[in-house]
């Protein structure tokens, strides 16, 4: 593991910095889900950025990864982790890998996580990073997150980390009754909301606005 | 300053030249920045950059006598630092991507903007330098100056529209630099006999030429834009790219082209692709391959945009404008009259689907519907759907034009209005009011019975019937919505309890508002308050202004960072615009005063500085509101602005030609009594002359707005070369009083746009009338009644 070779002076520093944040960004600011608080705490997010922003790896705010992409501020990866409501037993499908850390946090609290990222050297970076640091539950695939995976369906909670103009439909359709997705929704160029959306066991749906949130595109040319 | 000699053929013609490229780079400018940085900032940005015409006259000033020593070579230093500031603006367009909106907090990005924007002052401080150089030179000849100055600007902002309307954007932005180049080159070897560094200006004018003739490139989209993300697209190819008045037109094609707006949750199959038209920067319509396949009439039949044909399935249909929310392809086997001015747009859907059914007209709505009747089962107000700019004037979406609509229903007919909506409501609480009071004007006592609102969680659509909504109606309505898991906001008969299902706001608010705006009591719901609610009209046709300045503490101080997505960015940015520049004007106006004499006794620089500034003031302020108003009658923005600009440049360069002469105080009178007049007239002909303007045709319709507004702008004309006149034995305050009208001008066009967003159009109409008196009442106050 990545963990493994830094040294342990730095590493206290890290596990400090990460105990802040969660205090600080995420628990003061109203997220209560021990599970979701204690993924936060566990994940080293400053090994799934890239070498350049490790320092400001736990500060309140989204980060630039490369190729256009950002990894969401800490709170924003929080709060969409307590709002799909998953446990160790869930099956969740990921649109937007990106870094990998939402992938990691999830995969701190469930079962299974299947990711998937459009950009290819991201998929590939994610896939292994994922892997350095143990994540054997995390599945990276390449593809249109628009199609969701309909090999794994159906998931007990879909997390998209990328904004779409519209709900994908094959999403709503590869949710479980009684899932949850949490999506970004909105025109593209300024900000979406995000959209809690609850399958009900009947099959119908309610959704919810739950903030504003500027995210990246959900669907990009593959690079 | 002395007056040395008169100017020649080739200096007049060097003036409106260069007046006429200012004017047109202005325009220019305001499309460059609207592609390439965030659009409510691109006005703030030019009028910055036109902060550099007064601040020539500032400089000249300043530099007073020393530029007789060499005019001719000052002229030329000016010329050629307006084409470097060109070519430097364009290679910084190219080179850099800007984002305005994180120039707040990183320092990167504020000196990205600050190098962009300066670069775009340099081009119009050196022509200005240019123009105003004329003034100082030839203080005797100020009128036929000042008169050939108007006329070029009025030649420029029509040059502008044609330049638009058939080149590209990163075309013309070299254009401008390679017609100075010729200029400056005849200007070498007519006046100075430098035939060497003529031949120089010429090579450097052909290679702009070949570099256009090669492909000039293109200018980068700013990242805040559609545009930008569906090129980003896997895939993406532009199939077609054209210029064009209104905007460019780009089609783009990418198998991940999924448009769809109002879509069912109960729709699970993935949205079928389309190529896609975007319309400038952001607007963006789906434009199918052919006749709809039967996955896209499925698709279509899930949408909320499906409902109204549903209803009145008979009848002939009017479609107002095109958007993502309904095209003419979605309305297959109806006869269509389709209102889209942009015929190129007309074209690609005939191209593509032949239009079976539809008859394309070039028309807006407020204009189509006086001439060809009424009778429609559906009106659709389809271009109602994508947000516009508060500070734009919107006259399909008035009291008035929603009145309109209804009457031009047949007796059954129903309106359907589709609007985006947030939580709290920004828009959809004034269109009910707006609906409400359109209902009552029309004759119907009792609105309720008249509507209908059915939404998603941002999508939502008010239905108005001419009549009462049937039985039959209201039953259909709840089985759609039923079916395909729609919200019933709003309904005769609908219960509290019904309003909130599937797409959960916090509170039932649109049902709540419409029980106060068509109810008894007439009590919104707390969180209606937040934004404007009374209805937009004709002489405040501002719909799309939501903020409201005295709530906008209580907003940030309750939503925090979320209340600042639902502020009006461009009023924000145009009171910045209107901060920034009465500041930078203020300082550049008092910069020369520690060099100009006190001045004689009846001639004191408080004066001069009142009545050139209320000159200017008033100018723009008239001019933006003659603006505003003609909007209504002619729809398209550019074509209204070249007619109007145009006309108003013209007309008081032909006034200039002909002040009245003499010391005494007839002139003055006989000048102020003329503005006030005509302006009066043209007021009472614009407000009154509705029925007849739209009725007559549009060729005609362009003629009889220019005569109204041509003898106000050319009795307008002859106060501010009247004023220079009587400086011309203290020729050092030429400049001075140049510069000062220069900052009005810049300064009061922001100021015109909030006094109409805010008051109303006739208050701006009003202030500009008082500048125009207070500049009377300076000149009148003197011991000899002049300047």
């Amino acid at each position: 593991m990545l963990l493994a070779a830094l040294p342990l002076s730095l590493m206290g520093n890290w596990e400090e910095r990460r105990e802040e944040m969660v205090q600080v960004q995420i628990e003061d600011r109203g997220i209560h889900d021990r599970a979701v608080l204690r993924a936060m705490g566990r994940v080293p997010r400053h090994q799934l950025v890239p070498e350049n922003q490790a320092g400001r790896a736990y500060g309140d705010y989204p980060l630039p990864i490369g190729h256009g992409q950002t990894i969401s501020q800490p709170y924003i990866v929080a709060l969409m982790t307590e709002l799909i409501e998953v446990g160790p037993e869930s099956k969740v499908l990921e649109i937007g890998t990106g870094s990998g850390y939402q992938a990691a946090v999830l995969a701190e609290i469930v079962k299974r996580v299947v990711t998937i990222e459009i950009i290819g050297p991201l998929a590939e970076r994610a896939q292994e990073d994922l892997k350095g640091l143990g994540y054997d539950n995390v599945e990276v695939i390449h593809a249109d997150g628009y199609h969701g995976w309909a090999e794994e369906a159906p998931y007990d909670a879909i997390i998209v980390t990328a904004a779409a103009e519209h709900i994908p439909p094959p999403l709503l359709e590869q949710l479980r009754p009684g899932g949850r997705m949490i999506i970004p929704v909105g025109r593209m160029g300024w900000t979406q909301n995000l959209v809690l959306v609850e399958k009900r066991e009947d099959g119908s749906h309610l959704t919810r606005n739950i903030l504003p949130v500027r995210f990246v595109p959900l669907t990009r040319g593959r690079r | 300053m002395k007056a040395i000699g008169r100017p020649g053929l080739l200096d007049y013609t060097l003036l409106g030249a260069i007046s006429a490229v200012v004017l047109c780079y202005e325009i220019l400018l305001l499309r460059v920045f609207t592609h390439s940085q965030w659009h409510h900032f691109a006005s703030l940005a030019v009028s910055l950059a036109l902060l550099g015409f007064g601040a020539a006259g500032t400089l000249l000033s300043v530099l007073g006598s020393r530029l007789h020593r060499n005019p001719d070579r000052w002229f030329l230093a000016g010329l050629l630092a307006g084409i470097a500031g060109m070519l430097l603006c364009w290679g910084l367009q190219l080179s850099l991507t800007v984002r305005p909106l994180f120039a707040a907090w990183d320092l990167r990005e504020l000196g990205k903007l600050l190098l962009v924007d300066f670069s775009a002052f340099i081009p119009f401080m050196g022509l200005a330098w240019c123009i105003g150089l004329a003034f100082v030179r030839w203080p005797a000849s100020v009128r036929p100056l000042y008169g050939a100055n108007l006329l070029g600007s009025g030649l420029g902002s029509l040059l502008a529209g044609l330049l638009l309307a058939f080149c590209r954007l990163e075309v013309i932005l070299l254009l401008l630099p390679l017609g100075l180049l010729l200029l400056a080159g005849t200007f070498l070897v007519l006046r100075l006999r430098r035939k060497l560094w003529s031949l120089v200006s010429l090579l450097a004018a052909g290679a702009i030429l070949v570099r256009i003739l090669l492909g000039a490139p293109g200018i980068p989209v700013s990242d805040f834009k559609r545009l930008a993300y569906l090129l980003d697209l896997p895939d993406s190819r532009i199939l077609e790219h054209s210029p064009g008045l209104r905007s460019e037109l780009t089609l783009i094609r990418s198998g991940s082209l999924r448009l769809t707006t109002g879509l069912s949750l109960r729709w699970t199959d993935p949205v079928p692709s389309s190529d896609v038209i975007v319309l400038g920067t952001d607007e963006a319509l789906p434009l199918p391959g052919g006749t709809l396949s039967e996955s896209q009439q499925a698709h279509m039949r899930a949408r909320l945009a499906w409902l109204p044909g549903q209803l009145r399935p008979q009848g002939a249909v009017l479609l107002a404008g095109t958007s993502e929310w309904m095209t003419p392809a979605w309305l297959p086997g109806r006869i269509v009259d389709w209102l889209e001015p942009d015929p190129r747009i007309g074209e690609l859907f005939r191209e593509r689907t032949g239009l079976p059914g539809v008859d394309a007209h070039s028309q807006e709505l407020r204009e189509f519907l006086p001439q060809n009747g009424a009778g429609y089962s559906l009106i659709l107000l389809s271009g109602a759907f994508p947000e516009s700019d508060a500070a734009s004037e919107d006259y399909l979406l008035t009291t008035e034009g929603l009145k309109l609509a209804i009457q031009g229903l047949d007796p059954d007919g129903i309106l359907a209005i589709p609007v985006q909506l947030e939580y709290p409501p920004r828009y959809a609480v004034r269109l009910l009011a707006m609906a409400a009071a359109a209902l009552e004007q029309s004759g119907h006592p009792d609105p309720e019975r008249h509507v209908a609102f059915i939404r998603t969680l941002q999508e939502g659509l008010l239905l108005i019937a001419r009549n009462p909504l049937r039985d039959q109606d209201l039953q259909a309505i709840r089985t759609f919505c039923s079916r395909w898991e729609f919200d019933l906001a709003l309904l005769p008969g609908l219960s509290a309890s019904e309003a909130n299902h599937y797409h959960r706001f916090p509170e039932p608010v649109i049902f709540a508002a419409g029980q106060a705006v068509f109810g008894p009591t007439g009590e919104l719901p707390p969180e209606a308050h937040w934004f404007q609610v009374e209805p937009a009209s004709d002489w405040r046709p501002y719909y799309w202004r939501s903020m409201s300045w005295t709530n906008l503490p209580g907003l940030l101080q309750e939503f925090g960072r979320q209340g600042i997505i639902w502020l009006d960015w461009s009023l924000i940015m145009t009171a910045i615009k209107l901060a920034v520049a009465t500041g930078l004007a203020a300082c550049l106006i008092l910069l020369p005063l520690g060099r100009l004499p006190q001045g004689r006794a009846d001639i004191p620089r408080s004066r001069i500085l009142f009545y050139f500034g209320g000159l200017g003031l008033g100018f723009m302020l008239v001019e933006m509101a003659a603006f505003q108003r003609c909007l209504l009658y002619l729809g398209d923005p550019v074509i209204t602005a070249s007619v109007v600009f145009a006309t108003f440049l013209v007309g008081a360069g032909l006034g200039s030609l002909s002040p009245p002469t003499g010391n005494g105080p007839a002139g003055p009178r006989v000048i102020f009594l003329l503005i006030l007049l005509s302006g009066i007239l043209a007021f009472i002909l614009l407000a009154a002359g509705q029925d007849l303007l739209f009725r007559i045709p549009p060729w005609l319709r362009i003629p009889a707005l220019i005569l109204i507004l041509l003898p106000l702008s050319w009795a307008m004309g002859k106060a501010f070369p009247w004023g220079l006149n009587r400086l011309r034995n203290d020729a050092e305050f030429i400049p001075w009083a140049w510069a000062i009208n220069g900052f009005a001008s810049v300064v009061a066009a922001p100021l015109a746009t909030l006094l109409s967003v805010q008051w109303g159009q006739p208050l701006t109409w009003s202030a500009g009338a008082a500048c125009y008196l207070l500049a009377w009442v300076v000149v009148g106050s003197g011991r000899n009644r002049v300047i």
